[in-house]
């Protein structure tokens, strides 16, 4: 493969990829900028040994497993740091709601959020990649290298967990 | 009976086979209970969803564009170069330092090679010690046309045939006694 195919062919796999990793570390990292640098981190990994995957499907379930351990591991340091600092972390503004409503929807995210943070890891990755990644059992199977039905049983397990912590009635829903 | 809420999660995914899907639609759609939970699981998906999503976009194409440039960065760096091809870049101090040291080092072995061939040039002269050589050393070296002083040499030694130590044995008597 010569310089310009690879770049062509890498190019195909950023514009397909992109938009379900971005997602998926953006949910895990809860910052923009952070989930930027892990998808540049992991893109430029996967560039380097582009040659070594035989199939565009081989290249994005491994990229996204990238994805999503460096996001958790960005998570576990912002963690450590919080504690440390007691920063104050980024909360998405809401420009097109006003009053009540803006303050129920920003109480909803928080307790959602604080709800996902409390989930773990394992519970976690698979229930983010199939809400915001939209992936299917298999392509999250696949890409955290666990069968369909762990990735059943997980998401389940997930979902139950964030039931008991968020009760129906009080968490606002848009 | 109701099935187990897994399944309920599977079906709301929309992972369940086809003949299992249809058995647990009928099901759903006559039990308030099974509803119930589906309407949970849709609350729980909606709450998630709640957050307002940041521009994935523009934050595709500012990736995209970092990427590139760390690649092209790296597929157009210099050619790897030898040790002793490199060039090195030496401040002025520290440069001056090291010319310094060397003239001072070179000066030294030459004062020292300069007085070591003096003292091997006179071998008539085994008396001659250091301080001797550095003196013809510094005569030649600074000033010939400078007055110069000889200084004798003492090369005479007295003798009083006597012995030096007078033994205190000698001035006593045979018992002992001075």
């Amino acid at each position: 493969m010569d310089d310009k195919a690879k770049k062509d062919y890498f190019e195909r796999l950023y514009k397909e990829i992109f938009p379900v990793v971005i997602k998926v570390s953006y949910h895990v990292t809860k910052d923009l900028d952070a989930a930027q640098d892990v998808c540049q981190e992991a893109f430029i990994k996967l560039y380097n040994r582009l040659e070594s995957f035989p199939g565009v499907e081989d290249a994005k379930f491994w990229l996204i497993r990238v994805v999503k351990n460096l996001s958790f591991n960005y998570l576990e340091h912002e963690k450590v740091k919080l504690r440390a600092f007691d920063k104050i972390k980024h909360n998405p503004s809401f420009t097109d709601d006003t009053g009540e409503k803006q303050l129920l929807k920003k109480d909803a995210v928080e307790k959602v959020n604080q709800a996902l943070e409390q989930l773990p890891e394992n519970l976690k990755a698979p229930l983010i990649l199939r809400e915001f990644g939209g992936l299917n059992y298999k392509e999250i199977g696949a890409a955290l290298d666990i069968s369909e039905s762990n990735v059943k049983i997980r998401i389940f397990r997930a979902r139950e967990a964030l039931g008991k912590l968020l009760p129906v009635g009080e968490v606002y829903v848009p | 009976m109701c099935p187990d809420v897994e399944i309920l999660s599977s079906y709301y995914d929309d992972e369940l086979e086809d003949s299992q899907k249809q058995l647990v639609k009928t099901h759903v759609d006559s039990c308030p209970h099974c509803q119930k939970k589906m309407a949970e699981l849709g609350l729980i998906s909606a709450s998630i969803h709640a957050e307002e999503e940041p521009d994935f976009q523009m934050a595709q194409m500012n990736t995209w564009n970092k990427i590139m440039d760390i690649v092209d960065q790296k597929e157009h760096k210099l050619p790897k170069v030898n040790f002793w091809q490199r060039r090195f870049q030496i401040s002025f101090p520290a440069a001056a330092a090291l010319v310094a040291a060397f003239v001072a080092v070179l000066s030294f072995s030459v004062i020292t090679f300069y007085m070591g061939k003096h003292t091997t040039s006179s071998p008539s002269s085994p008396e001659l010690n250091m301080t001797d050589a550095s003196g013809a050393m510094m005569d030649d070296m600074f000033d010939d046309n400078a007055i110069k002083f000889d200084i004798p040499a003492i090369n005479t030694i007295i003798n009083a045939e006597e012995p030096l130590l007078i033994r205190e044995v000698d001035f006593m008597n045979r018992d002992g006694k001075h």
